[in-house]
């Protein structure tokens, strides 16, 4: 009998492991409709939580957290288990994997924790991601979330990092991607118009002005801070003012050379 | 195989003391059994072996959901116990 027992325990566990435990994979389960509703009963039984407590890998917390956001409530076991993993100093650990898009589970528990300090993040998030050649989802979605939750810290930061005495390290798509942010925040001024109008940078310069363009309702002196870029020396940036300011500034474009968007101008004047 | 090795937690015994009935135990066990089954390494070849050696009862508990390959093996091991019973009527 003791035997059975251990033989049944000890298939148990390696059942649970193919369920939970990703390495294990259980092929098994053709129908994954059937595997989520197997799994989420699992998890809600009480007696499992010391067999859960086991399991810290990521790719297994991931299929937890899969699970757990299809549903609408939740127990507090799984609320804490998600909750420790978006600690800041656990973010620290597991930042690349964040910004690889490779930790859903460390996102899940970022989405529950309400208290959650987004500068934080943001800093813990910058210092790595702006090495990146890309800007990782991650990073779009923290500024986005300080931009919400502590604009003026995310102005403090732009104001510093973008516009300070020494000039940026950041890569043009960076530059590109907080100008954006710092304009449709409605935190743009002339000065620092001119600053993003003299960027090195097309990219950088164009991302800003394409923000300034839809950002109409954040500026009382929007035109005046369009006409800031008139005199850009890149092409790309006056042709997105040719294409986009009104009629009645056009003119302002006129002391291009730039034959191409001399003809924009010309086929908008010609459509009137 | 976290638990195994940290052996700490018995699922059936945590089973008993949350009063669930044996069901969630043989449900378990049956995906087990069929890992076990595919697997190559010597410990998993060795548990599928022992829940062959298990009390009849509780093979025919766990039966529907064991792989093909694994009720063709008990088949086998069982043949003389087969035949005499289709002998009998």
């Amino acid at each position: 009998m003791d035997n059975e027992k251990s033989v049944l325990d000890a298939l148990a566990l390696k059942g649970l492991n193919a369920i939970f435990n990703r390495s294990g994979y259980y092929y098994g389960y053709h129908n994954r409709n059937k595997m989520k509703s197997d799994m989420l009963a699992l998890m809600s039984n009480e007696s499992l939580h010391p067999y859960f407590d086991t399991l810290k890998d990521e790719a297994s917390l991931t299929a937890i957290s899969r699970v757990l956001s299809e549903q609408e409530t939740f127990s507090e076991y799984w609320r804490d288990r998600f909750l420790e993993l978006s600690e800041l100093d656990n973010i620290r650990g597991s930042v690349h994997s964040l910004l690889r898009d490779d930790a859903k589970h460390i996102q899940f528990g970022i989405s529950l924790n309400d208290g959650l300090d987004d500068y934080a993040l943001f800093q813990i998030l910058h210092e790595r991601a702006a090495s990146y050649a890309y800007i990782p989802k991650v990073y779009i979605e923290s500024v986005n979330s300080l931009c919400e939750s502590n604009s003026l810290a995310f102005k403090i930061f732009a104001d510093t990092e973008l516009f300070g005495r020494t000039k940026s390290s950041l890569k043009p798509a960076f530059r590109g991607f907080l100008y954006s942010k710092y304009i449709s925040s409605g935190f743009l001024t002339e000065k620092t118009a001119r600053k993003i109008r003299s960027e090195s940078s097309y990219e950088a310069s164009l991302k800003g002005v394409q923000a300034l363009i839809n950002s109409e309702d954040k500026y009382d002196n929007h035109n005046d801070l369009l006409l800031k870029f008139s005199d850009s020396r890149h092409e790309e940036v006056l042709a997105e003012l040719a294409r986009s300011l009104p009629i009645w500034l056009l003119s302002s474009l006129l002391g291009t050379e730039s034959q191409y968007v001399k003809g924009i101008i010309e086929h908008r004047m010609n459509e009137q | 195989m976290p638990l195994e090795e940290s052996n700490v937690f018995s699922l059936s015994r945590k089973l008993e003391e949350a009063g669930s009935d044996r069901d969630l135990l043989y449900k378990l066990a049956t995906i087990g059994v069929n890992q076990a089954w595919r697997s190559y390494d010597e410990n998993s070849k060795q548990l599928a072996s022992s829940f062959l050696e298990l009390d009849n009862c509780v093979i025919l508990n766990m039966w529907d959901g064991l792989d093909k390959n694994i009720k063709t093996e008990f088949v086998d091991r069982n043949s003389d116990l087969i035949l005499e019973w289709l002998k009998n009527g």
